[in-house]
């Protein structure tokens, strides 16, 4: 049974206490004001003169008697009035001081709830990562200070991230530098060699210059292509466009994306069955996919088999690859996202990089789990409808989580 | 405790329903009119017009006086054309224990043992004399209104006053008669 809320569990509380204490307070008084009316009444005194009067008509004149029986009726009658009066008005003042401390109560409550709704709410935001979220402030709420204090917590977190997120970028770019210095470095020597060997066979007029000649080209060109391939992947890596966020069918995608492979690799697809429709960038989405097969296929060697399956729960997207090649070394997991980290010859170190900041950029999380000698595992996992949090404002953000999610339904 | 506490609550809801239940709506009930030695005269008497707290006061020996007034309008006209009004008063004999009735219609006093007697001819309009009908002109056509009112009472020396007309809530009983004209009354 679901409570009501608190709101209303206080209203029915305080009123209860309310009517408690006024039928009390109506009890205190009223018993002892009967008392007093009935030690009135209780005295006969309109029996005991007018029988008095009867005992001793001869001797008492009745214009005597009369305005003493006349008074004491009036005051009869005034106490029975009274008494009833009073009777109505204590009722009157326990309902309408009740409805006066209930109406209090409610504006009371009132402010004290909808900020407090309000703090949730943005609390949530918060929570989501959007941290330039400030809870409207409520001059005349008791809770006012602590909606203050949170904004200012909230502040100086969004000042922290922005900070910490700097000083990341810093880190990564110092990082790029040097892996990007020494991936120049490398071809620069063979470069420089074949050109002094060169230089030298040709002073010396060296009978195989010919063939040295041809020796060096083919090495200086095939650096120069090195070169070349890394600033285009440096490039792609840097400037990676904003996203254009569509609803398309995921699992559609990822059957195209694994039909080219099926040649090279045993392809094995598991998709879970009427899924909702994906909201995301299907450009970026494409090239995560297309990243996490050429990796496994990287790391296959014989009888390679790489199985892709989706899944749909909790209103998440989950995405995993799996193959069974040679595995991550342990002490290597936490690096393998990082930008130039790659333990192959032929590798940039771009890929996985790419694929986690698309991964992160769709408001998904990536793992890894590997065990050398068996093969890796990617699961993704990307929240229905917040895709596109953060990114481009140019997208039809709420309509769009709105869409899918009747499609859903 | 909790036997106050429940006998409290008893008590709010018989006070509470008292707002309603102390209150009457009086009306006027068999009514009629008829010409009379050639003057329109009327007849009813109101009913529905006692609470135990106007008995309380009646009882109490302080003099209720309850006002007719009658007015003559011509059709369609807000303005009455002739209006008056008549008195009855009843007063409880505290001594002797009887009630006294005056009408000033009748200019007669009635007296009563019975509480009950006396109420029923307090209210009782036997013969109220509206107009003559010389009053009234050929062609013409007209209606009149009879209403009651209860006079506060003022207790003396305690400086109280007692408004009747609430236990009526503050409505007169009225009754209105239907048009007729001056041949309509003689046949």
């Amino acid at each position: 049974m679901k409570l009501p809320s608190f709101k209303i569990q206080i209203i029915v509380i305080m009123f209860i206490l309310l009517v408690l204490l006024g039928l009390l307070t109506r009890y205190f008084f009223m018993t002892q004001f009967n008392d007093y009316s009935q030690d009135i009444t209780s005295l006969n005194l309109y029996d005991k003169v007018h029988n008095l009067y009867s005992k001793h008509k001869d001797a008492i004149d009745k214009e005597e008697v009369s305005p003493i029986l006349t008074d004491i009726n009036k005051i009869e009658l005034t106490t029975y009035l009274f008494r009833k009066d009073m009777t109505l008005y204590s009722t009157l003042y326990v309902v309408i001081s009740g409805l006066v401390v209930l109406m209090i109560l409610l504006i009371f409550l009132t402010l004290i709830t909808r900020p407090l709704n309000r703090l949730q709410a943005d609390t949530k935001k918060i929570a989501a990562g959007d941290l330039k979220v400030r809870v409207r402030e409520s001059k005349f709420s008791p809770i006012n200070g602590l909606i203050v204090s949170f904004n200012n917590m909230v502040e100086e977190l969004e000042s922290n991230r922005d900070k910490l997120l700097q000083a990341e970028k810093d880190l990564m770019w110092r990082e790029m530098a040097q892996v990007m210095a020494h991936e120049i470095k490398n071809p620069l020597t063979p470069l420089r060699l074949s050109a002094q060997r060169l230089e030298q066979k040709y002073y010396n007029k060296s009978s195989d210059f010919d063939k040295v000649f041809t020796d060096s080209l083919e090495i200086m060109n095939e650096e120069i292509d090195n070169l070349q391939t890394l600033v285009q992947e440096f490039s792609k890596f840097a400037r990676m466009p904003s996203a254009n966020y569509t609803e398309y069918n995921l699992n559609d995608q990822i059957k195209e994306i694994v039909k080219p492979y099926e040649n090279q690799v045993d392809v094995q697809i598991n998709l879970q069955e009427n899924m909702p429709v994906f909201y995301g960038d299907k450009m970026q989405m494409k090239q995560v996919f297309v990243n996490l097969i050429q990796n496994a296929l990287q790391s296959i060697k014989e009888n390679g088999r790489i199985s892709i399956s989706t899944r749909y729960e909790d209103s998440k997207f989950m995405i995993i690859f799996k193959d069974n090649g040679e595995g991550i070394k342990d002490e290597d997991l936490d690096k393998i996202f990082r930008p130039y980290f790659t333990k192959r010859e032929k590798g940039t170190g771009l890929g996985l990089a790419i694929v986690k900041r698309i991964v992160s950029q769709h408001n998904g999380t990536i793992k890894v789990e590997s065990e050398k000698g068996k093969g890796t595992r990617f699961t993704i996992i990307i929240q229905l409808g917040t895709s596109h949090y953060g990114c481009n404002d140019s997208l039809p953000k709420t309509d769009g989580i709105r869409k899918v999610r009747k499609e859903y339904q | 405790m909790l036997e106050a506490l429940s006998r409290q609550i008893t008590t709010l809801v018989i006070a509470a329903s008292s707002l309603f239940s102390s209150h009457v709506t009086p009306i006027f009930d068999n009514c009629s009119y008829h010409l009379q030695d050639n003057v329109l005269v009327f007849s009813g008497r109101i009913i529905n017009c006692y609470t135990k707290d106007i008995d309380q006061i009646m009882q109490s020996g302080q003099e209720i006086v309850l006002e007719f007034t009658y007015r003559i309008h011509e059709q369609n006209h807000e303005m009455p054309l002739h209006m008056n009004s008549e008195t009855h008063s009843i007063k409880y004999d505290v001594v002797d224990r009887f009630f006294t009735i005056d009408k000033t219609e009748s200019r007669e006093n009635f007296i009563f043992l019975d509480f009950s007697e006396a109420k029923q001819n307090f209210v009782l309009l036997e013969v109220l004399d509206i107009q003559h009908i010389d009053f009234f002109e050929e062609g013409r056509k007209y209606y009149f209104e009879v209403t009651a009112y209860l006079h506060s009472v003022y207790l003396e020396e305690m400086e109280k006053n007692i408004e009747l007309m609430k236990y009526w809530n503050n409505k007169s009983p009225t009754y209105r008669s239907p048009v007729f004209s001056i041949d309509d009354l003689k046949s």
